[in-house]
């Protein structure tokens, strides 16, 4: 599992570190800077990965990612899976309890698990992470097993996520209004959520007592940093500063054209962390014209010259993508490097032959009198400076191509219409994820945005279909695997979509931070920070 | 009366023309559903019918207004907390912070109006090159300018969210600059105009200085120019606010307006726009009850 890799590998990095470091010191308030607000502080109907960033060290999963890349017990002791994957048993731990001193036990897991699927919580990604969850049964004081409607081999990466940890059954109960803004929170985590100021910070405290860590977490016992406060700073020089001058000790998303200078910075260092998941691509929208003929979607492909775009626009701090997953992620198909890429001369012919040989006044090929153009809009609030360079860099090559894009900035309710009708011939979206399930998402024709999914160039291929749905029956992983392999060779031979870019989350970090070890996010952990004396 | 008249009815077409804008293009279940894949159609289903959106547009705008009447602000779509509770603890920092903007500009203006206008053409050259340049340059860049300078190079005031005055000094200091700029202009041009006039001559017969003559006598009548400025400083505070408050990381109405602004959330814009309609319309209310005991004259009008 490219999570559990992840893990074990910052790990060891923290032990060395500590090693060198003396033993943790307790206490300290950590200053945390990061670049988005949260939507919703319950992680049941939040959407935005910075909740499930945030939200980490407030509630524990089921299960966690192991070092060697297997599922490792955490509030389950342990589980067992029926040979026909449909219903998965669960024993929970016994002495685990809520930071508001309510047991943890199977019931809380119901509960929880009812929550996310009742409508007026208007859970979105984490509900689909459900997958054909059918039914919950409670079937001792500390045991529940999980039922399927059909096999899900994605349930236990589902279960390891933020999203799907657990609320007290009294918050549930009593406080369900205030899980959202952040007013009431009760989870089972070493910290709890002290206070949110809108639009400015929030505030966690360590929790007494706590001692049920995942296996594989450095820090058995209680957190060793007092608390940690967290400023939402949108701009980017702000963040910079802020941590350059001292006024934080972690800055997150440290952008591309700073981090040569941070790096010189004496008193800091920059730690880069993959992100598992989809880099940022281009999916073209194959159910109208111009992109529904698959030869003007492979001249695309082949327009786009992403060795000189990467290096020019981020001064080779990221690497361009050779498929729609990131090499961190599990199933990453890294034979795809070198089968596709920039050149002009099989655009050219491509276009030819697709019949858009023509040319119009400003350059660009026509095809019966009509202009070869691609409406590519954007929803503003959700976008970032590295990525409005890299789309103006791809208009700019598609230009040269013949092939004209239209950039349009939109509000995101706007956006979100268009979408929903499909009035758009390129979207771009990078999706963190550790879990090449991901791909469903993505590219299977049950996954339509208007179903809630995220088919982004509205694919229906048959042949997708039937590999992303023998991935998510088979329990076993070099099967899945090689499906997901597959489908990976099919959506770039097919030219559904133009990966582009893989970028690390670049984290800037004070001298006097410790023990760091990092999420499957690229996140640090949080539990197993400390802060040196300065 | 009408002037209270007239003040509602600015009310009124703000919100109206909130609801309109906001409820015409977009689709409303994509903001109330927020960041994050598009919802599923039950969840969609389920909004729809929750909020009463497959309603006639003017079923809905009366509902709406007719809550607004009540003085029920309503539950934001994104935070999921009533916009009452949301906007209390954002209403206290950008008053600070505009009030102070407000209190330096106008102090600086009346600084530089008193003691550096009328010497000599080359001074009042540099004054208007100052002032132009003061309006001029984007308030979003002089912060960036003055947080990298005065708290990321020289550490001398916090950068992030800081409330208390240390935190105030740098962005109130930004946002006063175009104030400042646009009133001394104003100001030196009314003192100027002032000290050419027949009474300035009389004043200056009696054996009053230059300085006695400004400060008693013409420096007042720039102020009539400044006051009625105010409609154009409150917009210059409001503006300023969204930004500065992004910049500098403090909370405020400007970065909640931002927020919900490009999540289409309907009751929170609206009661940021009513907040500020309320302030201009008070404000400009205030100015009018002012003016005539600055200005004799006026006072005179009235009576008569």
């Amino acid at each position: 599992m490219s999570g559990g890799a992840l893990l074990g590998l910052a790990g060891c990095a923290g032990v060395q570190r500590l090693n060198t470091a003396g033993p943790p010191r307790k206490g300290g308030t950590l200053r945390f800077a990061v670049a988005t607000q949260a939507d919703s502080w319950d992680p049941h109907a939040a959407a935005t990965d910075i909740t499930a960033v945030l939200l980490r060290p407030v509630f524990d999963s089921l299960v966690a990612y192991g070092a060697d890349g297997t599922f490792r017990p955490w509030l389950a002791t342990g589980w067992t899976v029926t040979p026909d994957g449909l219903a998965y048993t669960f024993r929970l731990r016994e002495d685990v309890t809520f930071s508001d001193g309510e047991p943890f036990n199977a019931a809380a897991v119901r509960d929880n698990l009812a929550h996310i699927v009742d409508p007026a919580t208007k859970s979105g990604f984490p509900l689909s992470l459900l997958g054909p969850l059918a039914k919950v049964d409670v079937t001792g004081e500390h045991t529940v097993v999980l039922r399927m409607s059909e096999p899900y081999s994605s349930l236990l990466y589902a279960l390891s996520t933020t999203y799907l940890g657990f609320h007290s059954p009294r918050a549930l109960r009593e406080h369900r209004k205030e899980l959202a803004s952040g007013k009431f929170l009760a989870g089972t985590g070493p910290f709890t959520l002290e206070s949110v100021v809108p639009n400015q910070e929030a505030v966690f405290r360590r929790r007494p007592g706590y001692r049920w860590p995942s296996q594989g977490t450095l820090n058995r016992g209680e957190a060793y940093l007092d608390g940690y406060r967290v400023s939402f700073l949108p701009e980017d020089q702000t963040r910079v500063g802020a941590v350059g001058s001292g006024q934080v000790d972690v800055a997150d998303e440290m952008p591309s054209a700073r981090l040569s200078t941070l790096r010189k910075q004496a008193g800091l260092r920059i730690e880069q962390n993959p992100v598992p998941g989809s880099p940022y691509s281009y999916y073209l929208n194959v159910s109208r014209p111009p992109f529904d003929d698959p030869a003007v979607r492979r001249a695309v492909q082949a327009s786009i010259d992403l060795d000189a775009i990467v290096k020019g626009v981020f001064r080779g701090e990221y690497q361009r993508a050779w498929s729609v997953l990131t090499p961190k992620t599990q199933g990453y198909a890294a034979d795809l490097a070198g089968t596709w890429g920039y050149s002009p001369e099989t655009a050219a012919r491509l276009l030819d032959e697709a019949g858009y040989s023509g040319r119009d006044g400003d350059g660009y090929r026509v095809r019966g009198g009509v202009r070869l153009r691609a409406e590519f809009p954007f929803a503003a609030d959700y976008s970032t400076a590295d990525r409005r360079t890299f789309d103006v860099a791809l208009q700019d090559s598609l230009r040269k191509a013949g092939i004209e894009v239209v950039l349009s900035a939109v509000d995101s309710a706007e956006f979100a219409s268009r979408v929903i009708a499909g009035e758009y011939d390129v979207k771009s979206v990078a999706w963190a994820s550790a879990d090449p399930a991901v791909l469903r998402e993505l590219f299977h024709s049950q996954r339509f945005l208007a179903k809630g999914g995220s088919n982004q160039g509205r694919v229906r291929d048959p042949q997708l279909d039937a590999w992303l749905d023998a991935a998510r029956a088979t329990l076993d992983p070099q099967e899945r695997n090689a499906l997901y392999s597959k489908v990976q060779h099919r959506v770039i031979e097919q030219a559904y979509v133009v990966p582009a870019y893989t970028s690390p989350r670049s984290l800037a970090l004070a001298e006097r931070v410790r023990g760091v070890r990092y999420e499957v996010s690229g996140t640090p952990a949080l539990a197993d920070l400390w802060l040196a004396d300065s | 009366m009408s002037r209270l008249a007239s003040g509602v009815f600015v009310l009124w077409g703000a919100a109206t023309l909130c609801f309109l804008v906001l409820s015409l293009r977009g689709d409303t279940v994509s903001a109330i559903v927020g960041a994050g894949p598009p919802p599923t159609p039950e969840l969609r289903a389920r909004i729809v019918a929750e909020y009463g959106l497959d309603d006639p547009l003017w079923t809905r705008y009366l509902r709406w207004l007719r809550s607004l009447l009540s003085g029920d602000l309503g539950w934001s779509y994104q935070r999921e907390e009533p916009v009452t509770h949301l906007l209390s603890s954002q209403v206290g920092p950008t008053l600070q912070l505009a009030v102070t903007a407000a209190v330096l500009g106008a102090g600086i203006a009346v600084l530089v109006t008193a003691f550096l206008t009328g010497r000599g053409r080359a001074a009042d050259t540099v004054l208007t090159g100052l002032s132009v340049l003061s309006v001029s340059v984007p308030t979003f860049w002089v912060g960036a300018l003055m947080l990298g300078l005065f708290s990321f190079a020289i550490p001398l005031f916090p950068a992030i969210g800081d409330t208390g005055p240390a935190g105030l000094v740098l962005p109130s200091l930004t946002l006063a600059f175009p104030i400042a700029g646009a009133l001394t202009q104003v100001m030196a041009q009314e003192v100027r105009t002032a000290e050419s006039m027949p009474f300035a001559l009389t004043v200056r017969a009696r054996g009053a200085t230059d300085r006695r003559l400004r400060l008693n006598h013409t420096l007042r009548h720039s102020l009539l120019p400044a006051l009625t400025l105010t409609g154009w400083i409150l917009g210059m505070l409001i503006g300023g606010a969204v930004l500065i408050e992004n910049v500098f990381a403090r909370p405020g109405l400007g970065r909640v307006l931002v927020a919900a602004a490009a999540g289409r959330d309907l009751p929170v814009v609206t009661a940021v726009v009513l907040l500020s309609a309320t302030a201009f319309v008070v404000i400009n209310l205030v100015v009018d009850l002012v003016l005539p005991f600055v200005d004799p004259r006026l006072r005179a009008e009235v009576d008569r």
